[in-house]
């Protein structure tokens, strides 16, 4: 059976670590932003959880920054994917999408290129609450930091206070899709583990089926192509 | 104070001058607080704009040292009006007493002035009198037989003569109306820099009291008294409360706020070098020769005051005991006594200067910051051989070679600092401005080596006895005889045996006496201070708790028939003399004993008796015991005259206040041209500046913040941090003509010295319209020195001239010469 | 337990800041210590503001008047609203509004993340770098535990501090109030009767809330407003997705992949 290399081990690096920290966050973040998880704990226990939320902080920004610097090309390359015009497929695929995910079995989506265009979306918002939820919390940190002693407006840090939060829901509620999709919760996109659990392959068959145009491509070129 | 700080609620009126009670006497606030509930006003009058200006109903502002100028006005506007309380000037005071016809007064210069000693021959002052009445030896004063007495030529009364219609052209209160014809609002307020209109509102109000049944009430404080003239300013507090008929009533009254918790004792007790305790005169060995020439000087012909001999041979008796015989004259040679000079704060320092006294205690005082002049008093210290300090902490007098001024490479005196108790860790009576003496228990002991005063003092006392015994010296009996059995077996000081001595006792059972009606000229009584007599009379207890002074009946309830809720709080402590709260009270009602004001009675003549709410003083009771009728109507038992004096011949400067410049002033006395008090002595060493070389006029003051020269609170923090810096408060046209800002680091100077301070520019200074010029005014306090661990600043002292009143050498703090100007960098 | 109140009567203030030292010493707050460490401030106002070692300060304005001026005096310091914006900002329910009206921040438990800082509308607490914690007034809830006035009121010399059930005194505010009005001063306002929907600190501002520095019609923030909104919004948009994708799983049990269509088909 052939195979496709989808996943560079690059990619797969950044995404574990990001998770990593996106999950800290999020842990670390619902203490301190839900009083009755608080309520409950030593002080002690939500300073560390304050410096754990900055060091993965750190990683959340650092991780996708330093993966740019080390391959711009890469990163280049999927921004110019991520903005080419939509076929008719991509609006098909964007019009199904809702339907599909609740009829899976009746909806058949159509082919798709490299990036589906659902994807391309929910990338996107992510990218972009991702950097609203680094703008805020970095203001949040500098501003209450000694060492930089910098004062900024209470009514700025009140916007920051709300935006960071408002971002951090949306980006929940899209790290929650994600991972029902990506884990394979959702049946139709079980074959699709080995992208990041594994080495970053997928099958003939599962490629053919979720990103029709970029399998045949690929296997056309043969050049990510091995046999199994 | 004439009142206490409870009564204050009485008053309509509430005029706060010379004093800033908000700031300094906080807790009088409460009272004005509660009279304005009733609907009274509170009028401040003073040259800058206080805490006290802030809550005021009327603010007026006035050039620090023109306040005669004020009342001068204020008693014509009176008198022009018909604003006095007619028939309590005409039976309460000598507007009726005729004067000498050769009494007079001619631009700014009584009759009777000799300009080369600077003094007045007060012949021509004299009341004209037509009879004599020598002293009853056989009636009421037949003690002056009694075996033991001294031997005294007694005095002679004389009878006065008056005018009852107050229309003989000699009479005082003639003699006032045209004493105060100069003295027009339009003068008063181009002298004093009030708004004319502003003035007027205030006499007006105030004048106001003058109705019967009103009350008002004057609080001043040191911006009143320490001037050339402050006792003649307080006299002009007096005669206004007298013309307005507001002395002995309650709500009224002359109130001095005593800026420290316990000044008024230490005044009872003779702090000042003219009076020992009990305000009876410092003898004097050019004056009083010997016991009989003390008593015949010393003892008027009529008042109380005829009682003085008992007074006095029983405080002998109490300090010289068994020593003090009738053969020895009580032992009156043993009394330290004065040498004709001036011994004044200032004289002392002069004295210093010279090299005559050689030797300082210090006993909680630090002149090097509170001093008038006080770089030349650092400097007069340089000539010590030792001194003493007994303090908390180490004062800037204690280290007085450490000013910037001074090299103490060239200093060669002996310091000895001994830690002293504060407040909290001794116990004893603080007499408050009140005259309520009251027992202050000790809460914790005093820490290290402090040990209390009374304690310090008597292991001085008795080391010094010791050695007078065992090596003899001058006089050794002064010492060697002086009472100091005032400790327990350990020779520890006992307090409360200092308590039995002060009240009193009868020397042959050693029984506390009851109060000072018991005291006795004949040796038979002992008394360390006859006003304080029955603050400590319970023969059953040694304990504070159980005397009249540590008495806490916090009820205020109906006395003998009148309702309560006066504020006299009878069974609260101890007020002088005999538990009295307000004084002169017979003057509260008519004649007819009918209270002024019915709605708050201190005493009531029903036609059978006397109803009270206080202590009278007057004479209620005949011999028998039996009450008296009124009128009995000698409402101020005090003087001789038994009226309260419109015109005072013990001035030393003029029976009527009269105003003069501030030794040094911005402008011409507009009123006379004898510019200056002509009774004032003046030291070389107070280096008089000019309007011309100094054109700014400057006063000192304190804050709520700090504490007199800044040691109780310059050590700490949190006294520091809510008022941390010395600083200068000046005008905004002020500022800008010297190109200063606030913040900006000044420099004030005159002749005597410079200090630094930090600028204050506000609008609470404003510059003053004074006899048609722009006289600006500045004021900084004076609680900043060179020594404390949390701030220290410069001393408003160096700046101030050592220049005292005529009548009781207190020095010219509040008004004075300057200029500022910007540190240059 | 009633609620309770300081009554603070601007017009029997004369500013004497004995309620800033009783603070201070009752709570054992200290201040700096050496002469170096002080700052002249220019104004009688010292310190200038509040701060973690100073719960309490007077403020002094000055509004000048052909003669003299216009001094207004104000006691700053926590107002202990009812629609505490600190509380609701807190993310670790270290602040607290107790029975008697006392907004109270709990050491213990405060991280010093500062968000109520930035929330208070009045700018009252101060977070101090040292312990990493912010402070500000309690209303002295140990005092009061014990049957004792707060310490600030306790030192009042004039009786401008007052404080008992808040009943009874905005019953003495409204009184303090006509009693002001009918001696002259025609912009008196009471403060904190209503404003938060009711503070625990009332005021008679006897020459007008501007006048004496207070803010009128204070908020709590509207940022706050809407960031707390998010809170109850997160959870729904949370469970809303959870909810969506289980759907979406159930829907999804039993799928079987056909054969891919063939590439013919889809160009159709």
């Amino acid at each position: 059976m052939r195979y496709i290399q989808r996943q560079s081990k690059h990619a797969r690096t950044v995404h574990w670590f990001h998770t990593i920290a996106c999950l800290s966050l999020f842990i670390t973040g619902l203490f301190l932003y839900v009083p009755a998880f608080a309520g409950g704990l030593d002080v002690g226990v939500l300073q560390a959880g304050r410096l754990i939320h900055r060091i993965a902080a750190v990683i959340f920004i650092g991780v996708p920054l330093i993966g740019t610097l080390v391959n711009p090309k890469a990163v280049a390359h999927k921004f110019k994917e991520y903005f080419q015009a939509w076929t008719p497929e991509d609006k098909e695929f964007m019009k199904k999408f809702l339907p599909y995910m609740f009829a899976p079995k009746k909806v058949h989506m159509p082919k798709q290129d490299r990036y589906k265009s659902g994807q391309k979306v929910a990338d996107l918002a992510a990218i972009v609450f991702s950097m609203l939820i680094a703008i805020s919390g970095a203001f949040m940190w500098i501003g209450v930091s000694p060492t930089l002693n910098v004062e900024f407006s209470a009514s700025l840090m009140r916007f920051m206070y709300f935006m960071h939060d408002g971002s951090m829901i949306a980006l929940g509620v899209l790290l929650l899709a994600h991972i029902f999709v990506g884990a394979g919760i959702f049946q139709p996109y079980r074959g699709t583990l080995r992208l990041m659990f594994g080495d970053g392959k997928i099958s003939e068959e599962e490629a053919r089926f979720h990103w029709g145009f970029w399998a045949e491509d690929e296997l056309k070129s043969g050049k990510n192509v091995t046999e199994e | 104070m004439t009142n206490h700080w409870i009564d204050i609620r009485n008053s309509d009126v509430i005029m706060a001058i010379g004093g800033n009670n908000a700031e300094n006497h906080p807790i009088s606030m409460k009272w004005v607080t509660e009279a304005r509930k009733n609907g009274a006003k509170y009028i401040v009058v003073d040259p800058r704009f206080t805490r006290s200006a802030a809550v005021a109903d009327l603010y007026g502002p006035i050039r620090s040292g023109s306040d005669i100028a004020f009342f001068g006005g204020l008693y014509k506007y009176i008198f022009d009006n018909k604003l006095y309380h007619e028939a309590y000037v005409k039976n309460y005071t000598t507007a009726s007493w005729l004067v000498n016809p050769d009494y007079d007064f001619e631009d700014g210069l009584f009759s009777g002035y000799d300009e080369a000693s600077r003094k007045y021959s007060k012949d021509t002052w004299q009341y004209q009198t037509d009879g004599e009445t020598p002293w009853d030896t056989e009636g009421a004063f037949a003690w002056v037989n009694a075996p033991g007495t001294p031997a005294f030529t007694t005095p002679v009364a004389k009878t006065p003569m008056k005018d009852m219609t107050l229309s003989d052209p000699n009479c005082v209160f003639q003699l006032m109306m045209k004493h105060y014809e100069r003295y027009t609002p339009e003068v008063a307020s181009a002298v004093s820099g009030m708004p004319l209109e502003r003035m007027l509102e205030i006499w007006d109000l105030f004048a106001s009291t003058g109705q019967p049944g009103k009350a008002g009430t004057i609080l001043y404080a040191m911006g009143m008294t320490q001037h050339t003239y402050g006792s003649q300013n307080v006299r002009a507090m007096a005669v206004t409360q007298l013309l307005l008929g507001n002395m002995g009533m309650p709500g009224g009254g002359v109130n001095a706020l005593r800026g420290e918790s316990n000044v008024q004792g230490s005044t009872d007790m003779a702090m000042l070098f003219h009076i020992i305790p009990a305000y009876m005169a410092t003898p004097n060995a050019t004056v009083h020769e010997n016991l009989r020439g003390y008593l015949e000087k010393e003892t008027p012909s009529g008042g109380y005051w005829t009682n003085k001999p008992k007074f006095f041979i029983s405080l002998l008796k109490e300090m010289y005991g068994d020593y003090a015989t009738e053969a020895n004259d009580y032992a009156y040679a043993m009394m330290p006594k004065l040498n004709g000079k001036n011994h004044s704060h200032i004289a002392m320092f002069e004295a210093m200067n010279e090299g005559v006294i050689k030797g300082l205690f210090l006993w909680g005082q630090n002149p090097a910051v509170g001093g008038p002049n006080c770089s030349m008093e650092r400097k007069a210290m340089e000539q010590l051989d030792w001194m003493v300090s007994v303090d908390l902490w180490e004062t800037e007098t204690a280290a007085f070679w450490k000013a910037p001024t001074i090299d103490p490479a060239t200093v060669n005196t002996e310091i000895f600092m001994l830690p002293a108790a504060c407040h909290y860790e001794k116990q004893g009576s603080v007499a408050n401005s009140g005259r309520w003496i009251q027992w202050r228990w000790k809460a914790v002991d005093p820490p290290g080596e402090a040990k209390d005063d009374a304690e310090i003092c008597t292991e001085i006392t008795l080391a010094l006895k010791a050695l007078y015994e065992a090596e003899g010296g001058a006089v050794p009996e002064a010492i060697t005889k002086l009472t100091w059995d005032y400790v327990d077996e350990n020779d520890h000081v006992d307090i409360s045996k200092i308590a039995r001595a002060v009240n009193g006792y009868t020397v042959a059972d050693g029984k506390l006496l009851s109060n000072f009606t018991k005291l006795a000229a004949d040796g038979s009584t002992a008394c360390g201070n006859w006003i304080y007599s029955g603050y400590w009379n319970n023969e059953d207890s040694m304990e504070a708790v159980d005397q009249p002074t540590g008495a806490r009946d916090d009820t205020d309830p109906t006395r003998k028939g009148l309702e309560g809720g006066m504020g006299s709080y009878l069974g609260w402590s101890f007020a002088w003399p005999v538990n009295r709260r307000i004084i002169y009270n017979r003057a509260s009602c008519d004649l007819d004993g009918k209270p002024w004001n019915p709605d708050k009675p201190l005493f009531e003549w029903t036609g059978t008796e006397w109803l009270s709410n206080d202590v009278p003083d007057f004479g209620n009771k005949a011999a028998d015991g039996t009450e008296t009728k009124p009128p009995n109507a000698t409402a101020f038992i005090m003087l001789p005259e038994g009226e309260a004096r419109l015109y005072a011949q013990g001035m030393a400067d003029g029976p009527f206040p009269e105003h003069y410049e501030p030794f040094e002033s911005p402008t011409d006395n507009a009123l006379s041209s004898q510019q200056n008090d002509p009774a004032v002595v003046i030291w070389e060493s107070a280096s008089l500046g000019t309007k011309e070389n100094w054109p700014i006029v400057m006063t000192t003051y304190r804050l709520t913040e700090h504490w007199q020269t800044g040691q109780m609170t310059r050590n700490l923090p949190w006294l520091v941090e809510i008022m941390p810096k010395m600083f200068v408060e000046l005008s905004i046209e002020l500022a800008d003509d010297k190109g200063i800002v606030s913040g900006d680091n000044v420099i004030i100077e005159n002749n005597r010295g410079a200090i630094k301070a930090y600028a204050m520019v506000t609008n609470r200074f404003k510059p003053f319209q004074i006899n048609g010029e722009t006289v600006h005014q500045i004021g900084t306090p004076w609680h900043w020195g060179y020594t404390g661990s949390c701030s220290i600043g410069g001393i408003a002292n160096d700046l101030t001239p050592n220049v005292g009143d005529a009548n009781t050498m207190i020095p010219e703090y509040k008004a004075f010469l300057v200029d500022i100007r910007k540190e240059e960098v | 337990m009633a609620e309770m109140a300081i009554f603070y009567d601007a017009s029997k203030c004369t500013a004497c800041k004995g309620c800033q030292v009783a603070c201070k010493q009752w709570k054992q707050l200290p201040s700096p210590l050496t002469a170096d460490e002080f700052e002249f401030t220019k104004s009688y106002q010292s310190p200038l503001e509040v701060s973690p070692n100073t719960w309490i300060i007077m403020t002094f304005d000055e509004v000048d008047q052909e003669i003299g001026v216009e001094w207004n005096f104000m006691r700053r310091a926590c107002f202990h609203c009812s629609d505490a914006a600190c509380e609701q900002a807190c993310p670790v329910g270290a602040i607290s509004k107790k029975d008697n009206g006392a907004v109270v921040i709990d050491q213990e438990k405060c991280i010093g993340c500062q968000y109520c800082t930035n929330a208070c509308p009045f700018d009252i607490p101060k977070w101090e770098e040292a312990d990493n914690k912010t402070f500000k007034c309690w209303l002295c809830q140990d005092r009061l535990a014990n049957a004792r006035l707060p310490g600030c009121v306790t030192t009042c010399p004039t009786g401008a501090l007052t404080f008992g059930e808040r009943t009874e005194m905005v019953a003495a505010a409204k009184t303090a109030l006509d009693d002001v009005k009918a001696r002259g001063f025609d912009k008196a306002e009471l403060y904190g009767v209503d404003e938060l929907e009711g503070m625990h600190v009332l005021f008679l501002a006897h020459r007008g809330l501007e006048a004496h520095g207070l803010v009128r019609d204070p908020k709590v923030p509207d940022m706050i407003e809407f960031w707390q909104l998010l809170k109850p919004l997160g959870g729904v948009a949370f469970a809303a997705a959870v909810g969506g994708l289980g759907l979406s799983y159930l829907s999804g049990i039993g799928y079987k992949r056909e054969e891919p269509d063939e590439p013919e088909e889809v160009e159709k």
